[in-house]
């Protein structure tokens, strides 16, 4: 078990040195906060609203498109060089390289939201806002953002093409983010509400209302794990199929 | 040390290896010579446990490919023939990161890595970046990397590569350094590499194995000696047996050895009705000396046996690798 946990750390180190080697998470982080710093401003002084639930609702939007760029290198550059295939011949298990990889995209996302504290700063100064929302409404972004990331590996593990990547996990969360909109659509009945239940917006809805929902935890959690074993599968499938 | 049995490697319906078996003992350098697209890259990386064979399978020292591939991998050293390295990382970071992921105890690291990178020749090349490398360098990098825990299976491909002459001589001595604790398989398709480094040869192509030999005696290492291939009609009157008998004052010194086997095809030359008329091959060792080479010949020349060709061990071996490459 510490060999493997080892493992795992050799290659999160690896990934976040890739991160602040590069200009990823220098582009990336500022984006992430001169945006929604904006928002939350426009809603904290023009609107005179001392919450953060514009915020919340914002930066999931704005993670939809960042996201993809946090993840799109992460498999498919290994897959593009080669370098995928001598991890193959490496005493690690498809497991350690995926979730080396995918704890790095969190930290990068973990920095962002430890960023974004700053923005309590005007808001207790100028306003007495609920501490109990704001923790359930970061705690809702942070599982939001992990599916995000979650999704994305599997998508990169399936190209060698670093904007296919992008692209797709775009494509995939947009479609899990507006399935919630088909419940609006009467003539689909049942079938309609149980697309508001598979739909991330939903349950990230909970979190910005201040709750936390055991069974939103429970879906988001779920929706990782599913698509990291969905990128288990892709890597398997690499060395016995192809 | 490697043992394959009739391994198959099947993609989208096309066959790319079939049915390939060989064997490696440790200490050993085997040559894997074929076309591109031959099936090489495949059955090296099926070895290495970067891709699972559609049936067959292999024993590396001990351990079963398809059943105990993580036992497999901790003994394994690989070399992709275009070394996937990270362009961020220096040379020192990336040597590292792969001690690391192969698992190499802390307190042996820093050695392995400062062997490995000796070996390689890249102590002045440890703070560089990877991207920032020539060709040659990325090459050893590579090579580095896959000689790090000092492996009992080294599986190569075309490790010499876009090396210059003097990287290819160094290449060829680490190579034959790692192989005398290792069983070692690469794969070229140049012919002075076989010649200069292997034990074994096995040339494929089509995905099939065409030619296996054992090629010890040829080995560069022994320059001391000429190796010669002399081929002579024989008949019925001509056979082993009065070759032998005529180069036996000559073959009694220790210096020289003659080796006489019945070569293949049909001899050129036979006179009308002539039967039984076939090629012997005589696989001599002598000094080297142009002044022994002539007083073989002519011993051979007085007693009449008709010479059809004379050439080094080397082309004799070359010619064979390339009727199987080509047929």
């Amino acid at each position: 078990m510490s060999t493997y946990i080892s493992m795992i750390r050799v290659i999160w180190k690896k990934e976040l040195h890739n991160y602040f080697w590069s200009p990823i998470a220098y582009i990336i982080l500022p984006i992430f906060l001169l945006v929604s710093g904006y928002f939350f401003s426009f809603s904290l002084f023009y609107l005179q609203v001392a919450t953060m639930t514009n915020a919340f609702h914002n930066m999931a939007i704005l993670l939809l498109l960042l996201a993809p760029a946090i993840t799109m290198r992460l498999m498919a550059e290994e897959n593009q060089s080669g370098s995928m295939e001598l991890l193959f011949t490496l005493p690690i298990s498809y497991g350690t390289i995926i979730l080396g990889k995918y704890l790095a995209a969190v930290t990068v996302l973990i920095i962002g939201l430890l960023g974004s504290l700053v923005f309590l700063i005007p808001l207790f100064a100028y306003g007495d806002p609920d501490p109990g929302p704001i923790l359930a409404g970061y705690l809702g972004i942070f599982l939001l953002g992990s599916v995000y990331l979650s999704v994305g590996i599997f998508v990169s593990s399936l190209s060698k093409n670093q904007i296919v990547a992008a692209v797709g996990t775009t494509g995939i969360l947009i479609i899990f983010w507006f399935a919630s909109y088909l419940d609006n659509f009467n003539v689909l009945g049942n079938i309609g509400i149980s697309f508001r239940y598979i739909s991330v917006s939903y349950h990230h809805g909970e979190f910005v209302r201040g709750i936390v929902p055991l069974a939103s935890v429970i879906y988001m959690i779920s929706l990782a794990g599913l698509f990291y074993a969905l990128s288990w599968f892709s890597l398997y499938r690499k060395r016995y199929i192809v | 040390m490697i043992n394959v049995q009739s391994l198959t490697k099947k993609i989208d319906g096309n066959t790319i290896v079939r049915d390939i078996s060989f064997e490696v003992n440790r200490g050993e350098i085997m040559g894997f010579i074929g076309p591109n697209g031959a099936g090489k890259t495949t059955t090296l990386r099926m070895l290495s446990c970067a891709m699972a064979p559609t049936s067959g399978t292999a024993e590396l020292a001990g351990f079963d490919l398809r059943t105990q591939d993580h036992e497999i991998r901790r003994i394994l050293g690989y070399q992709p023939e275009t070394p996937p390295l990270y362009p961020y990382m220096n040379v020192l970071d990336y040597l590292k990161f792969m001690a690391d992921l192969r698992q190499i105890p802390s307190e042996s690291k820093t050695k392995a890595i400062d062997s490995a990178i000796d070996k390689c020749k890249l102590a002045e090349m440890t703070g560089r970046e990877i991207g920032k490398l020539s060709k040659g360098y990325r090459q050893r990098v590579g090579l580095a990397q896959a000689i790090l825990a000092s492996p009992k299976i080294l599986l190569l491909d075309e490790p010499t590569a876009s090396l210059d002459p003097e990287q290819i001589n160094e290449t060829r001595g680490i190579i034959r350094n790692c192989a005398e604790d290792a069983a070692v398989i690469f794969s070229t398709h140049i012919m002075q590499e076989i010649q200069h480094l292997c034990d074994r040869i096995v040339v494929i192509k089509q995905g099939q194995v065409r030619y296996k030999e054992h090629i010890r005696v040829t080995r560069a290492t022994d320059n001391t000696r000429r190796h010669l291939v002399i081929q002579v009609r024989g008949n019925t009157d001509i056979n082993e047996c009065k070759i032998q008998d005529i180069l036996a004052d000559f073959t009694q010194s220790e210096h020289v050895n003659v080796d006489v086997r019945a070569g293949s095809g049909s001899a050129p030359h036979a006179n009308p009705g002539e039967t039984d008329v076939h090629i012997l091959k005589l696989y001599a060792a002598i000094p080297d000396d142009d002044a022994m080479q002539f007083q073989l010949l002519q011993c051979l020349i007085n007693d009449g046996i008709p010479i059809l060709t004379v050439m080094p061990r080397e082309s004799e071996l070359e010619q064979t690798i390339l009727h199987y490459m080509k047929n």
